[in-house]
């Protein structure tokens, strides 16, 4: 049994690769009973803004969007979830999504534009109390 | 109810799919109850059954098929 395993992550990226990677670590680790939280923080806010996940851009070969384009339509051809999907499965199988409060303070974000799939908005306190209890502390 | 077996197809879908609408199912189901999984994905047919084991659940039979794989799992 798993029951005893946990992991953080912290996503600072805004990057729909870097998002994507961070995302299907966590829902893996929750399918498989590792308790998981995502801490999201400066550019890692932004997939957690409504319309967020959809707006994000890829970190190397963007081009404008001409290459985000390029690998969805890849994606949705070899059937690889998008990153809209995969939140949802993250919040089904209980993964912990926090929004740091201290960057959205800083980049004026109110909560009504974070999605409800969000349960907690916390501070470097939070992170820690689950990072120092975690098994694997990923920083994406 | 309690008896009925489940099925549930991940044919077609990609890593981490599988396992995910794999958890998610065996997660409605009661202890006891029956899922059997048919999917395609070949790594999945590895790390499947490895999950399962994972939270303590039980695989019951795995039979792979030349197009197909499939995965009973007690809950």
């Amino acid at each position: 049994m798993n029951e005893e395993k946990s992991m953080t992550i912290i996503l600072h990226s805004g990057d729909l690769d870097k998002a994507l990677a961070g995302f299907i670590v966590a829902t893996g680790a929750a399918a498989k009973g590792i308790k998981t939280t995502i801490f999201f923080t400066f550019w890692g806010l932004n997939i957690i803004k409504k319309d967020g996940a959809s707006k994000a851009k890829l970190s190397k070969m963007n081009m404008l969007g001409l290459g985000k384009m390029m690998i969805k339509k890849l994606m949705k051809k070899k059937n690889i979830a998008a990153l809209e999907e995969l939140i949802k499965d993250a919040k089904d199988l209980g993964v912990k999504l926090v929004a740091c409060e201290m960057t959205m303070d800083l980049m004026n974000i109110p909560k009504e534009e974070i999605i409800s799939e969000v349960s907690e908005i916390g501070g470097v306190g939070t992170y820690l109390d689950a990072a120092s209890k975690s098994h694997i502390n990923l920083f994406i | 109810m309690e008896n009925k077996e489940i099925k549930i197809s991940t044919m077609g879908l990609n890593c981490p799919k599988p396992l995910i609408e794999t958890r998610k199912a065996l997660n409605k189901m009661q202890p006891g109850q029956i899922l059997i999984v048919e999917g395609d994905h070949k790594v999945s047919l590895k790390e499947i059954p490895q999950a399962i084991k994972d939270l303590g659940d039980e695989v019951l039979s795995i039979s792979e098929q030349p197009d197909k794989w499939i995965i009973k799992i007690k809950r």
